[in-house]
Formats: structure tokens, C-alpha cells, sequence
């Protein structure tokens, strides 16, 4: 019998390829039928570590990195819409509906509604008395003129005052002016008796006052002397309940702070996002509406801040990237910037006629948005231009069934990896070597070597110090697991593609692998001819490995398949620590030597 | 002034006050209207050295005649010049509010006074007013129109040291005494409007919602459907929901939402934020028995002092805005009384005493109303706790202020008595 010669050589480092039909495919791919192989930075394919479940926490139907955290909306029995995002001293600003949640923990009983709201937080966390975004202008006080007493007051005047959170720093509209008051060498005294405080934290008072014979037109400017005046600190003076006694002359105006009546609250919204300094609601006015706060005031957002989408937003990303806000429509992507100018902010359309079903549909990673879209699957920003599909040729056929909705996209940053996950199964691409792995499949994972079947579906995911976090709905809960994290290991496979005989068939005879890693648990090699994945001609048992994790050389095998016209391979290893990868495979034996 | 005058008193200033050419060039534009704004006040408030006096509508406005004096030509004496003229009295329960003669206030000479309260002191030419009573006037024609502001003032002081019961609250408006009618003037009733969310899918499960507006003094609004919603989505969502707004109540702190919906009520959401509007994505809420209530379902042209506070040896001129609501149906109305009175019963009888009424379109001092200059008949008082104190404070300048929230009271200080 003649020397085995080397008829195939297979070296499957280069990725993932989900053709359908994959005879003719390179043979450094990783055919349909592979799974949970990934591809890593330096190049290899290797075995997918696991998920990591996040013991004590829970995910949400949505996501967002927030502050040092991240945060979600919505639960099983109460999905979540809307955004999540920090402002100021790490105050979470939220809108669109579901529980609330911070680092998988749950905030109280809160739930987000189209009325804006924050926290604020006081270290490490945060305060579970929620402010609404806004105050209403109060009545208008009453004001008593005390003539005769010595004061710096001559002259004819009026008063508006507002309503003031010190704590968040949040002033409402001025009140109607006071009617007009003739004040002589005196003082007055402003009574806010019979007009409540607001129910949102108001605990100041703001006052103005016009200049002398400006009572009726105003405008009325901040008091220098007496800019405002906590409510606890109003007192019964000269028999006059819960006033304060103040005076003021022209030169001592503000003239810099003119009574507000702008302050406005905002309307209804379903999402939000905060950017420099100004907070953004989007969803206003039928859906479309966009308005900013004031810059520095993020609870007054005036009327003039509007513009608008040209269609509803179905997500906003509300951690700036690159300098912007993303707001995806179903038909079209957008960018938020900041101007400071008024409106404080300008849209820009990134993706005109691209856009996307789901929030989870996109990612951003580092300066690259990735993305699913209706009937188009998987694309990438480049540049200016337009969305770049050709970086997932190998996998649109296999995506192409996908139901868009369900599509969460994600970003890993050790790995590299953006994931795009579709029910219980993920696809991972390397961004640094442009490969991608095999799918991941959550019923095929791995604990101490036994299966693991996640049985759930992922619904979520954020970025969180680096890390990837899936929030997977399994078992009635959504489950919050870290994304490769070595949580047990996984069912590995390598399939190759169908790798034709150069002449009518060839026998195959002899087959050397050289993998890499661990091999801590059995693995089996099978070869398949003719193109049947169903029966493997041959099948190899391969032991455990001891000795950690390095290149190895299996025993060389001798599969006995004779006269295959296409012969193809797999390699299935249950791997316990993500090390496991197929170096290169030689197939070697005897071609038919007829050549038709 | 004209506004002819207005104009050439800005060419006054431009002429009189040149803006420099730094402060052109570096001036903002507001900056600089602000200035001109300022000297175009400045040369009105230097002309204006006579204040006019607001317009007055009331009728025998100092509580200076009797019903005889002011009506009778040649009086008749007897039990009629013991009934103040045109000022009537009534159960604050009253909602149809007579105006015949027994209705009138009565002095203490008069046959049929029974310790009255309110009762006119017609010595001094005041109402005294002690119980919940309500002090009334017929006004000569519908001068509550839809939209109208109306300025109302009067003085007031106490008739002994006593303090005033610490919750007291003060009204007073503009009544319809329309039959048929019988209340504030009012505009229409509050309104809820629900619309499908943009976008929203349309179904079949009727839905309503209903408004609670509390305000900052106290007062409490309801707001509902005119029907509910029948075209809400089956399945409330993020994407299938219903937008629900309500109107801006002027001092709203807190709207509670309410939902009722395939026969569940729900609290649905508090609103303190003064947002005018919700999404109903179909949050559960909190399930309650049924829509609660409130006392008030419209605007209303009447105005609540919940710190009427008069004092007692001083005089003080109490001020207030009252704003007819804009939707007012006025076609309705054949009668509009002006209405006033105490939440309570003062302590001692008759504690708070009235006079110097004011009612008109105008803000200004106070003057008798061109009615009470046609009587003929000499007053019916003997003396006036006011008499000396010509002309009448004026409390400010003459120029109209801006809409109110019906609300904005100044008091001024008078002379100690």
C-alpha cells in the first residue's frame, strides 16, 4: 500500500462562514454546523468560555450604561421602553416605561412613565424619592407695603415670585405679577399664606421685583438682597402669616436674572438622553417632538428648544459617543450634537433611509455603529458614508431569517467582540481581525462538563466597564450573565466545509490534528463524505488531555473512507475554559488517481 | 396716553438719551430696547403726575345711601331708608339670589333687623359682615365677558382685636343668577382628551380617564371625557398607547391621573412635575373603586384669599384680579352679581367691616361710580371712619396690570383710624 498523500489541509483560523452550500469554502473557514467557536485577537478560533451568571442581579428589556453603571427598564411581566441616562452630579434621568433598575438592583417600586423623571444620588446610591422634571408657576403672592418705615422703597412696583428646589436647583415659571403696589420710604412684605408648597421638593421661594413705575409691564428682576427665601424660614410679620419682609431699589436688581417664564416643564416624552449640559426628551408632540433644557438647567425646558424627527424615534442611545447622541427611527439614524446655541443642540441624519426595528438592534463600538435592520441585516457605520454591509457577507444568509425585533447587539471590549444575538443563539464578530465566530448557542453550554442548557433567550445587553452583559430571559426572570466569561465552558464545534477530491473520489485514510488549549474533557472527530452531515463515516474518540493547556498533536487516526468524491470534518469538544481550538487538520490517503 | 403719544415719546428718548456708539456696537439688540423701554418709562412715569382713578361699575359704592335715599325721589323715609341701597344679603347655600327688598342688608333701625349679619352700620356707611353670609350686588349689565379681567376693591378693617378664625378664607366673583344657572361664572367643564399614541394601533377596548388638579391654594379640579376613548388599542404598549392630557389649571401642584378601563379603575399616575399630558403605555396603576371627585369642574371667575387677614385699628385696601374664563358661554347669562363672603363665622359679630367697594376693567385709586353721582338725595350717613382721608389711596399706578391667575392681591396700609 502506497504512503497516504496529503489530499486536504485544513487550518480553520480564519472565521465563520454560513454559506448554505459550503463546498469551495476556504479552508481556513469554519463551516454552517460549527458552533461556539470565536474568534480571538490573535487570530485563532477557540472554544466560547461561557456566559457568567451575575449571582443577586437582574436584567431588564432594556439597557443603558449610565453613570459608573448601567441601568435597565422593564421587567418579565412589565416590558420596559424608553432610556435611561445620567446628568449631573450622577443624577439617573428616566422616561418610557417599566421598573427602573441600577446595577441589576432594583430602585424601590420606581417605574418609568412619559413624565420625566431623576434621581439623585448621594454616593453610591441613590435616593428612591424620584423628582419630576419641572415645576409649575405658583399664584402669586400677596404683597403688604409697609410706607413710612425708613426703607429703601419710593415708588410704584410689583412682584412675581417661583418656585424653587435647592436641592436639585430646579425654579418653575414666575408667578402673574402681584397687582401693582405704591410703596412710600418703605418695605414690603411678601406673603406666600394660603399657597402651598408644590409636591416635588419645592423648598424655596425665588423673588423678583420690577424697577419703580415698571409695576404693570414688568420686567421683573432677581432681588440682589433676597434672591430667594426658604419656606421654613417664612414667618407672621405685622400679623401677616407665612411672609417675608424685603426692599429693593433699581440699583439693586439683577438685572443679569429676569424672572423666568421659560421654565417650562416637559412635555410628555418616551425617551431621554443628556449631553454637555442639557438634558433631551424625545417623543414629544405626537412622537416626533424633540426638546432640550436649558443649559445648566435641566428641569426647565423652554418652548423654543423644539425640533423635531421625521419620524418617531424607536430608540435613543443616551451615552455620548464621538460627541453625539444617536436616535434611531425605524427608517433613519440620527445624530444628537451639542451647540449651545438655542435650541443648545442640532440634528443630524447619519442614516437617512436605514433604521431599525428594536433598541437593541444597535451598538456603538468605540467610534463604529453596529447594526441590524429590517430585511437587511447586520450593517456598520463608515465614515460619512453610507451603512457598510459587506463586512457580514458570510453570515446575512444565516441572519437573513432573523427576526429583526428580536436582534440585541452588543459590544464586548476584552474580546472585541460586537454580538449580535437572536433568540438563544449569538453571533460574534471580532472587529479587531474581521472574523466571525461560530454561532453561540445557549443550549449547548457547558457546567463542570455537564450540559448546561440556558433554555432562554437573550432580551438585552449593555456594556458595563468594558464587560458585556446579557440579560437573558430564562426561567421567568431576566437573568444577567457576563459575556465570556468562562462560566463552564462550552460544546465546541469545528465543522469544515465539503472539500472535493481533485480527482473522481480519493480514500481517505489518515487524519492528524494539532489543536491547542486545555482538552480537559473527551472530544470526538468525525468525518463525513459525499456531502451526508447526517452519518459520519468514521468517528474518533478522543480522549481527555492532561498536561494543561498548549499545542498538542492527537494521535494520528486512520478513518477507512474510501472512494469519497467530498469529504469533510468535525471536531466536537465540550470545553471547560474557552482554550480549545482546531490548528490545522491533514487529511491525507489515496486519490482515485481518474480524473473525469 | 396714545399710542401716537407712546411713539413720540420714544422719539423723545432717542432724541434726549443717544445711545452712544460703544454701546450700539457692543450692546446686545434686548440690551438695547431694554434701555429705550427704560427711558420711555421714565418720561411716562415723569409725565403721569396725576394718577387716574379706576373705573367703578358698583352702585352706591361707599355704602353711603339707603335703599330710600338712593332710589326715591322724593324719599319716603321709614323701614326703606334702613336698608342699604343695592346691596343684598343670602345664604352662602342660596344659589338663585333674590333681590327683592327683604333681601337688601338692613341697619339696626330697621323693623325687621333681628341682630342681621351682615348688617350695614349706617352711621358709618359700612357692611359688617360676621357670619357666612354672602354680600351681594346686582351688576347694571354682563360685565363678566369670556376672557375679561376685572379688578375688584374694596377696604377693610375689624370691628375688635379678636383674632379672625385661622383657617378663614375670603371670595369673592362674579355669580350667575341666571335661572337655571345659579353659580360662579364659570367656563366649561374641565376636559380630558385622549388620542391614540402616533402610530398606535387602533382597537376596540373602550378606555377614560378622568383628571384630579389640586392647586396651591387648595382648591381641587376634576377634569374628565366627554366618552371614553373607544378606539384604544386591545393591548396598551410602548408602541400602541394613548396620549392623555388635561388642561393647565392656573397653580396646579399635583394631577392625579385615573384610568378606567374593561371595568377596572386605576390610579394611573401623579403628575407634579405641572406636564399637561401623559402616555398611558399601559402601566397596571394602583386598582381603586371608581373615579373620585372634586368640588370644582371649571374655572371660575372668583377669587380665594386664604389669608384675608384685616386688622383691627387699620384700614386696609384689599385688591384682587378676577379672571373670567375665556370659554365663559355668556349667551346664557341674564343676570351677573358680584359675590362676596367669609368661609367662616368670625368670632365676634360682624367683625369685619366693609366699605369703599371698587369694581371695574381699570386698576387704579378708588372713585364712586358714575351712578352715585346722579343721586339727587343727600347721603344716609352720619359719619365715616374714612371721612378725612380724601382723596382715596390710589395704592398705585394708574396703568392696567397684566392677566392674573386670579389671584394677586396687594394690600396697602392706611392711616391708623
Amino acid at each position: 500500500m502506497p504512503d497516504p498523500v496529503l489530499l486536504h489541509r485544513l487550518q480553520p483560523v480564519e472565521g465563520f462562514s454560513a454559506v448554505a452550500a459550503a463546498l469551495g469554502l476556504s479552508p481556513g473557514m469554519m463551516a454552517l454546523g460549527s458552533q461556539n467557536f470565536v474568534p480571538t485577537a490573535d487570530g485563532r478560533m477557540r472554544a466560547f468560555p461561557g456566559l457568567g451568571l451575575q449571582a443577586g442581579v437582574a436584567g431588564g428589556t432594556i439597557m443603558f450604561p449610565v453613570t459608573d453603571g448601567y441601568a435597565s427598564l422593564g421587567s418579565v411581566g412589565s416590558p420596559g421602553s424608553g432610556s435611561v441616562a445620567s446628568h449631573v452630579a450622577d443624577s439617573l434621568w428616566y422616561a418610557g416605561s417599566g421598573p427602573l433598575r441600577f446595577n441589576g438592583a432594583a430602585l424601590g417600586s420606581l417605574s418609568a412613565s412619559s413624565i420625566l423623571s431623576f434621581l439623585l444620588r448621594s454616593g453610591g446610591s441613590f435616593a428612591l424619592t424620584p423628582y419630576q422634571a419641572g415645576r409649575t408657576a405658583p399664584s402669586a403672592p400677596t404683597v403688604t407695603n409697609r410706607d413710612n418705615v425708613g426703607g429703601l422703597m419710593t415708588g410704584s412696583f410689583a412682584v412675581r415670585a417661583t418656585r424653587i428646589n435647592s436641592i436639585t436647583g430646579g425654579e418653575s415659571d414666575a408667578s402673574d405679577f402681584t397687582l401693582p403696589f405704591t410703596v412710600i420710604d418703605g418695605k414690603v412684605v411678601i406673603s406666600f399664606a394660603g399657597i402651598s408648597l408644590d409636591a416635588n421638593g419645592q423648598d424655596k421661594w425665588g423673588l423678583y421685583g420690577t424697577k419703580d413705575g415698571r409695576q404693570s409691564a414688568g420686567p421683573a428682576f432677581g432681588l440682589v438682597k433676597y434672591p430667594e427665601v426658604a419656606d421654613s424660614a417664612l414667618a407672621t410679620l405685622y400679623g401677616i402669616l407665612r411672609a417675608t419682609e424685603v426692599e429693593w431699589n433699581d440699583a439693586m436688581l439683577d438685572y443679569e436674572r429676569e424672572a423666568p417664564i421659560d421654565n417650562d416643564p416637559p412635555p410628555a416624552l418616551t425617551h431621554v438622553a443628556a449631553i454637555e449640559n442639557i438634558v433631551l426628551g424625545f417623543g414629544a408632540f405626537g412622537g416626533t417632538g424633540v426638546v432640550s433644557s436649558k443649559p445648566g438647567f435641566p428641569e426647565a425646558f423652554p418652548d423654543a428648544y423644539y425640533s423635531f424627527l421625521p419620524e418617531r424615534p424607536v430608540a435613543v442611545y443616551p451615552r455620548v459617543a464621538r460627541g453625539l447622541l444617536l436616535v434611531a427611527c425605524a427608517g433613519s439614524l440620527h445624530a444628537v450634537v451639542y451647540t449651545g446655541a438655542e435650541p443648545p443642540y442640532a440634528i443630524q441624519s447619519i442614516w437617512p433611509e436605514t433604521g431599525i426595528a428594536a433598541h437593541h438592534n444597535l451598538c456603538f463600538a468605540e467610534n463604529v455603529i453596529y447594526a441590524f435592520t429590517e430585511a437587511r441585516g447586520i450593517c456598520r457605520s463608515q465614515g460619512a458614508g453610507e451603512p457598510d454591509y459587506s463586512f457580514a457577507n458570510e453570515v446575512a444568509e444565516y441572519t437573513s431569517a432573523w427576526t429583526a425585533a428580536n436582534v440585541v447587539v452588543g459590544y464586548d471590549v476584552p474580546t472585541q467582540h460586537v454580538v449580535f444575538c437572536h433568540g438563544s443563539e449569538i453571533l460574534s464578530y471580532n472587529k479587531r481581525t474581521g472574523k466571525w465566530g461560530a454561532p453561540i448557542k445557549l443550549s449547548q453550554l457547558r457546567s463542570g462538563g455537564a450540559a448546561l442548557n440556558l433554555n432562554g433567550t437573550v432580551k438585552a445587553c449593555v456594556t458595563f466597564r468594558r464587560k458585556l452583559y446579557l440579560s437573558v430571559l430564562t426561567g421567568g426572570v431576566y437573568a444577567l450573565y457576563r459575556y465570556s466569561e468562562g462560566g463552564g465552558g462550552s460544546r465546541a464545534i469545528y465543522q469544515s466545509g465539503w472539500m472535493q477530491a481533485a480527482s473522481a473520489s480519493e480514500t481517505v485514510t489518515q487524519l492528524k490534528l494539532a489543536v491547542e488549549g486545555s482538552w480537559n474533557r473527551a472530544a470526538t472527530v468525525e468525518v463525513f463524505a459525499d456531502g451526508d452531515e447526517t452519518a459520519a463515516v468514521e468517528t474518533f474518540n478522543v480522549s481527555a488531555k492532561t498536561g494543561g493547556s498548549r499545542l498538542r498533536h492527537l494521535d494520528a487516526m486512520g478513518p477507512n473512507v474510501r472512494c469519497a468524491q467530498s469529504v469533510a470534518l468535525r471536531v466536537t469538544v465540550d470545553s471547560d475554559d474557552g482554550s480549545e481550538g482546531v490548528l490545522d487538520a491533514l487529511i491525507s490517503g489515496e486519490p482515485s488517481g481518474v480524473v473525469i | 396716553m396714545t399710542l401716537g403719544d407712546q411713539i413720540i415719546d420714544v422719539d423723545r428718548v432717542r432724541t434726549t438719551r443717544r445711545l452712544s456708539a460703544e454701546e450700539i456696537r457692543s450692546g446686545t439688540i434686548e440690551n438695547r430696547l431694554r434701555a429705550l423701554e427704560d427711558n420711555v418709562a421714565e418720561i411716562t412715569a415723569a409725565n403721569a403726575q396725576v394718577r387716574a382713578a379706576g373705573d367703578n361699575v358698583l352702585r352706591d359704592a361707599e355704602c353711603e345711601y339707603s335703599h330710600d335715599a338712593y332710589d326715591n325721589d322724593p324719599t319716603v323715609g321709614g323701614d326703606v331708608d334702613h336698608l342699604l341701597a343695592h346691596w343684598y344679603h343670602h345664604a352662602a347655600s342660596d344659589t338663585l339670589l333674590g333681590e327683592a327688598d327683604a333681601d337688601l342688608i338692613k341697619d339696626s333701625g330697621h323693623s325687621g333687623y333681628a341682630a342681621d349679619d351682615p348688617d350695614w352700620d349706617r352711621v358709618a356707611g359700612r357692611v359688617r359682615l360676621g357670619t357666612t353670609r354672602t354680600v351681594t350686588q346686582p351688576l347694571v349689565n354682563l360685565l363678566a365677558q369670556p376672557g375679561s379681567l376685572l379688578y375688584i376693591q374694596f377696604t377693610a378693617t375689624l370691628l375688635t382685636d379678636t383674632p379672625l378664625p385661622v383657617d378663614l378664607t375670603f371670595y369673592v366673583g362674579v355669580w350667575d343668577n341666571t335661572a337655571g344657572e345659579e353659580k360662579w361664572v364659570a367656563g366649561l367643564a374641565l376636559k380630558v382628551i385622549a388620542v391614540l399614541g402616533d402610530g398606535a394601533t387602533a382597537g376596540t377596548t373602550a378606555t377614560e380617564y378622568k383628571a384630579i388638579i389640586d392647586t396651591d391654594k387648595g382648591e381641587q379640579f376634576e377634569a374628565v371625557m366627554s366618552v371614553p376613548l373607544a378606539t384604544a388599542p386591545d393591548t396598551l404598549s410602548a408602541a400602541d398607547f394613548i396620549r392623555v392630557s388635561w388642561p393647565a389649571v392656573p397653580g396646579r401642584k399635583l394631577v392625579t391621573l385615573y384610568r378606567h378601563r374593561s371595568g377596572v379603575y386605576t390610579k394611573l399616575a401623579e403628575v407634579r412635575s405641572g406636564s399637561t399630558e401623559y402616555d398611558d403605555f399601559g402601566d397596571a396603576g394602583i386598582v381603586v373603586g371608581g373615579f373620585p371627585a372634586a368640588a370644582l369642574s371649571a374655572l371660575r371667575a372668583r377669587v380665594q384669599d386664604n389669608s384675608f387677614a384685616p386688622r383691627f385699628g387699620e384700614i386696609l385696601v384689599f385688591r384682587y384680579a378676577i379672571q373670567v374664563p375665556g370659554d365663559y358661554a355668556v349667551a346664557s347669562t341674564q343676570e351677573q352679581l358680584l359675590r362676596l363672603g367669609l368661609s367662616a363665622a368670625t368670632t365676634d359679630a360682624h367683625q369685619v367691616v366693609l366699605d369703599r367697594f371698587q369694581l371695574g376693567f381699570n386698576y387704579g385709586g378708588f372713585q364712586r361710580g358714575p351712578l352715585d353721582l346722579s343721586v339727587t338725595n343727600r347721603v344716609s350717613v352720619t359719619d365715616s371712619p374714612t371721612g378725612g382721608l380724601t382723596p382715596a389711596p390710589t395704592g398705585g399706578s394708574d396703568d392696567p396690570p397684566g392677566p392674573g391667575s386670579g389671584g394677586p392681591r396687594p394690600r396697602e396700609e392706611l392711616n391708623v383710624l
